[in-house]
């Protein structure tokens, strides 16, 4: 059976990071399964994980004004998901579903919020992945966006 | 160059220590924009981190009909206030600006030399924290009006 230090490592969010950091974000970590249907976590509750995704996949849903749920986005496998955690008020803005059976890291907030705190480097090099995943998100949700509008670019610039 | 004051009347630049404060100032450059001009075009290599001043910018995707390459058209997707970066991916990689900024009124604006930034936060770890998380804040809050506009266009 493998450490969660060594899971980390596998993914791709984490490539590159050291060992020493990697065993440390290991303490904050722990292995979950969802099945498919079950909800990670609600809108409106308080973020208190981040999720390394390994194998399935997340839906992100959000809760309209008629009552029903409408999904977002997907994320898959290697992906990573929820961003409410790093900010306050610290509360999800919208629900995450497993689609299918779905297995993930979760990583404590509040421990991680302490290890980036404690050490700036760890913190920089964290926030740097992190930015770049959300801008990635931006930009798909930007084209989503588009799409709707009926435009279907040749080149989005 | 501008004044360590200027940047340290900005909540954006909170946190950050004097002398940290002072090597940005020393990267910074005060520049106006008047309404109608483009900042700076998407796709294009992003070697500036701006801050609004004064006025406000828009955020454009330009985008190209594949049945007729000479149609071109802006569409909206966001919006800069004062006090807010813009740009950011000057400081993520790979450092390639997603969208079009035009001024969409007369503007004030603050020009950050991004390699001199990077550099800086490659040196300088505390620093880094504090800009990085400031740079995650602003774009985590556009995703999450991004999203918020996407649902309500779904709904």
């Amino acid at each position: 059976m493998q450490t969660l230090d060594v899971l980390l490592a596998k993914h791709p969010f984490f490539e590159g990071l050291g060992e020493d950091y990697l065993k440390l974000l290991a303490g904050c970590a722990t292995n979950q399964v969802f099945e498919a249907g079950q909800y990670l976590f609600r809108e409106g509750e308080e973020a208190t994980q981040f999720y390394i995704l390994r194998h399935g996949r997340i839906a992100i849903e959000a809760h309209t004004p008629t009552g029903g749920d409408i999904i977002l986005y997907t994320h898959d496998e290697n992906d990573v998901v929820g961003w409410s955690w790093l900010f306050p008020p610290y509360h999800w803005h919208f629900s995450g579903r497993a689609v299918q059976l779905t297995r993930v890291i979760g990583l404590d907030a509040v421990c991680l919020r302490g290890k980036c705190e404690s050490d700036p480097v760890l913190g920089y090099e964290f926030l740097k992945r992190f930015s770049h995943k959300v801008v990635r998100s931006l930009d798909q949700t930007r084209l989503q966006l588009l799409d709707l509008y009926g435009v279907h670019p040749v080149s989005n610039r | 160059m501008v004044s360590p004051e200027l940047l340290r009347r900005y909540p954006f630049f909170s946190g950050l220590e004097d002398s940290h404060l002072k090597a940005i100032a020393m990267l910074t450059q005060e520049a106006s924009s008047e309404k109608g001009k483009v900042i700076f075009e998407g796709d294009q290599p992003a070697s500036i981190l701006y801050f609004l001043i004064e006025g406000s910018v828009e955020l454009h995707y330009i985008v190209v009909d594949k049945h007729n390459p000479q149609f071109r058209k802006d569409f909206y997707v966001g919006e800069i206030n004062p006090g807010e970066p813009f740009g950011i991916s000057a400081m993520i990689e790979p450092f390639c600006y997603t969208a079009t900024a035009i001024a969409s009124n007369p503007c004030r604006i603050l020009q950050i030399e991004a390699g001199g930034l990077r550099s800086l936060c490659e040196e300088e770890s505390g620093a880094a924290a504090v800009l990085m998380r400031q740079i995650a804040r602003a774009v985590m809050t556009r995703l999450h009006e991004t999203r918020v506009q996407l649902a309500a266009a779904r709904a």
